[in-house]
């Protein structure tokens, strides 16, 4: 079985390294594929767009919110509505505490809402928590069809 | 005549004088009856089939000029009646003649005074032996007055049902001139109001006819005329029926005449004694006034400057009240408006407040993980100094971070919208002192008073307060000692005061008075943003409370919140001690 995949969609590199290494360290066999803008990921996941589907090693989406152009929000209603895998776990993380955000993601079909540690002892125990949760304990759904490219 | 008799007078006539009259009896009867005809105001005449008269009484006589001799045998023809008024008479007497009936009947006639009469008269048949009409008999009534009489009580009853649907002053006015004007016969009524002072009179719009210019306007009182005719004014129904021949305008005439007034009546409204207004009427030909058309308008005057005055009160109440609703109207929009920008400047400072928790996060997310790594991964390649550098900034990066934090917390409590409701304040204070470290710490030791009561208060908020005082309170107590703090309440009227006493190193006097400030700090806290008790103070005035401190140097300090009792629906179990 092939290495579980997570999508990290964030445009702060600064944040894309400390994640990186977060997961280096507490989880390295997760290949860790990141999408540095909304608008990239919106595409990732549209068959019109990206002929290529997601690999069906993908266990997890990490979705930041404020991203340039198309925000996390409309990433996340995309991927739940106009996507090929509409039931992918959606783990938002943000630096937002605004009870809005919070809200407006559930309401969207996140699966989890947390924010990003200040300090990285912090991220490597978040990270770990996620790896455990979403990847080892979790299960995943079948992967949905996949649809030929509308004409 | 030597008796008086006490029955029909021709009758005892007839008796005194046997059964045969003589002419001289004849003769006696005849003044008998010419005596008794001439007492009476009526006219009574007689003409012969053919309609000539065969008599007439003094009074007919006398308004004719004439003597009796002069009228005998004449047709009314003759005697200078207008055609149309001898014809009718001449079919009447005809149509008697032939159906030997009375006949009643109202004739207008106007002289040549200029004053038109209204007659009622009577012709009535008398029969020969042969059943014949041998004279017809005719007596006149002048009903001038008791019609005048008539037609002014239909016109003022009129004119009151007129005015009783307007309320309008205007429309009062435009109606009663109107109608006061056409009654009269005139070219123009006015109604003029003395203006307050006396000196000015003002008249209102009138009505006129043809294409007279109006005179509505102010002028001074004397343009009315001289000193004389302005008191008459005031204190009489004036009519003067020629300006230029009445001693009271004659001298001015030649100011009235150019603005077609040639004869003019006015009668006063006067209030206590002080004339206010006047209503009348303008000719421009002279014109007899008669006492009843003085009375007329004097009646009128009466009816309509109330209602003028009534109508002038009701309008500046309305527009006092329009007024009132205008104002409140108006203030309710500027209301709105500046609800609106409010909302629209919270808003913008909502989103302001996000994008500092966002955009001045995230550097510093990145200079506290690199300091991190840093420490981390090349620990042994820094040097003590430098390792203690990477610390120093790390510090300082969380330290802007919870700064930032707070602020964020400090300003949405002011925009957002608190329910309140009872919080139980013995399980919140458990509930945050199991869930803050801070205060579990071994050298903490906090005693709740058994028993604490609701308040009316937002949980969440009140928590905050509580949490915020309760780390305070830990956090100013001297590292060699436990911290030591009691939580007590104190229900009054309706309130609770919860309190805080600490053991801590307690606050100057000078800082007492801004400790509830933003960013002042007290003493050596290095930790804290100088936000806490900012939160503490604003957080309770939004839940309708007051906070307090009472402290000296060295004794500890004393907090509290004070705040609305939740209602007695039940007692809170007693509980011990935490």
């Amino acid at each position: 079985m092939s290495n579980p995949t997570v999508l990290y969609i964030e445009d702060s590199p600064d944040d894309v390294l400390f994640v990186q290494r977060a997961f280096r360290q507490v989880a390295p066999a997760v290949d860790l594929l990141v999408i540095p803008s909304g608008q990239a990921a919106v595409d990732y996941f549209d068959p019109a767009a990206h002929p290529q589907p997601p690999p069906e090693s993908l266990r997890l989406v990490l979705l930041d919110l404020n991203l340039p152009g198309r925000s996390g929000h409309y990433v996340l209603g995309q991927i739940r509505r106009a996507s090929r895998t509409p039931r992918i776990p959606v783990v938002i993380f943000s630096a937002s505490n605004q009870q809005k955000d919070i809200d407006a993601c559930y309401a969207e079909g996140c699966n989890a809402y947390l924010i990003k540690p200040t300090d990285s002892q912090g991220l490597r125990d978040m990270i770990a928590l996620v790896a455990t949760t979403w990847l080892t304990e979790n299960l995943p759904t079948t992967p949905a069809p996949i649809l030929p490219p509308p004409n | 005549m030597s008796t008086v008799p006490r029955q029909n007078l021709t009758q005892a006539l007839i008796r005194e004088a046997g059964s045969k009259l003589d002419r001289d009896d004849l003769q006696r009867l005849v003044r008998l009856y010419e005596t008794i005809l001439a007492n009476t105001d009526d006219f009574v005449y007689i003409f012969d089939p053919q309609g000539r008269f065969i008599y007439a009484n003094a009074r007919l006589l006398k308004v004719w000029a004439k003597s009796l001799d002069q009228i005998v045998g004449k047709t009314c023809y003759e005697l200078g009646y207008p055609e149309w008024h001898a014809d009718m008479h001449m079919r009447e007497i005809l149509q008697i003649v032939r159906d030997k009936t009375p006949i009643r009947n109202e004739v207008f006639y106007t002289g040549d005074s200029g004053i038109s009469g209204q007659y009622d008269y009577i012709f009535k048949p008398v029969l020969n032996t042969a059943g014949e009409v041998e004279m017809v008999v005719g007596t006149t009534r002048d009903v001038t007055a008791a019609a005048r009489a008539h037609a002014h009580t239909t016109f003022l009853a009129h004119l009151s049902q007129l005015l009783s649907v307007v309320s309008d002053e205007a429309e009062i006015n435009r109606i009663a001139l109107g109608e006061l004007g056409r009654f009269l016969g005139a070219q123009r009524a006015l109604c003029l109001q003395v203006l307050p002072g006396g000196q000015q009179f003002r008249v209102l719009p009138d009505w006129r006819t043809g294409d007279q210019r109006p005179f509505a306007g102010d002028y001074p009182i004397s343009y009315l005329g001289s000193s004389a005719l302005i008191t008459a004014l005031g204190s009489e129904t004036l009519a003067i029926a020629d300006v230029r021949a009445d001693p009271r305008t004659a001298p001015a005439a030649h100011t009235y005449l150019p603005l077609g007034i040639a004869s003019f009546a006015f009668a006063p409204f006067t209030h206590e004694g002080r004339w206010v207004a006047s209503i009348g009427v303008i000719c421009d030909q002279p014109r007899p006034w008669l006492d009843d058309q003085k009375i007329l308008l004097e009646n009128v005057a009466a009816r309509v400057w109330p209602l003028v005055e009534r109508a002038r009160v009701e309008t500046a109440l309305q527009s006092a009240n329009a007024q009132l609703a205008d104002r409140a109207t108006h203030l309710e929009a500027i209301v709105q408006q500046r609800t609106h920008k409010l909302s629209d400047i919270i808003a913008e400072l909502e989103a302001f407040s996000y994008s500092i928790s966002h955009d001045l996060r995230a550097p510093l997310r990145s200079m506290i993980g690199f300091s991190d790594i840093l420490l981390e991964e090349y620990a042994p390649r820094l040097d003590t100094e430098a390792a203690d550098f990477l610390k120093r900034i790390g510090r300082a990066g969380r330290r802007m971070d919870r700064l930032i934090q707070d602020v964020l917390n400090f300003s949405r409590l002011s925009s957002s919208e608190i329910v309140l409701s009872p919080v139980p304040t013995d399980a919140l204070l458990r509930d945050v002192i199991r869930s803050y470290p801070n205060l579990q710490a071994n050298r903490v030791a906090i005693t709740l008073q058994p028993g604490l009561p609701s308040v009316l208060a937002n949980e969440g908020l009140l928590t905050q307060c509580i949490a915020n005082l309760l780390e305070n309170a830990v956090k100013f107590v001297p590292a060699d000692r436990p911290a030591q703090i009691h939580v007590w309440a104190q229900s009054e009227n309706g309130r609770t005061k919860l309190c805080f006493q600490d053991n801590g190193i307690g606050i100057p006097e000078h800082s007492l008075g801004r400790i509830f400030d933003i960013f002042q700090r007290v003493g050596r806290d290095t930790e804290g943003t100088g936000i806490g008790l900012a939160i503490v103070r604003r957080a309770t005035e939004k839940m309708g409370g007051t906070v307090g401190v009472q402290s000296q140097p060295g004794h500890g300090s004393l907090f509290w919140l004070d705040l609305e009792s939740a209602p007695q629906t039940e007692r809170p179990a007693l509980t011990s001690a935490a």
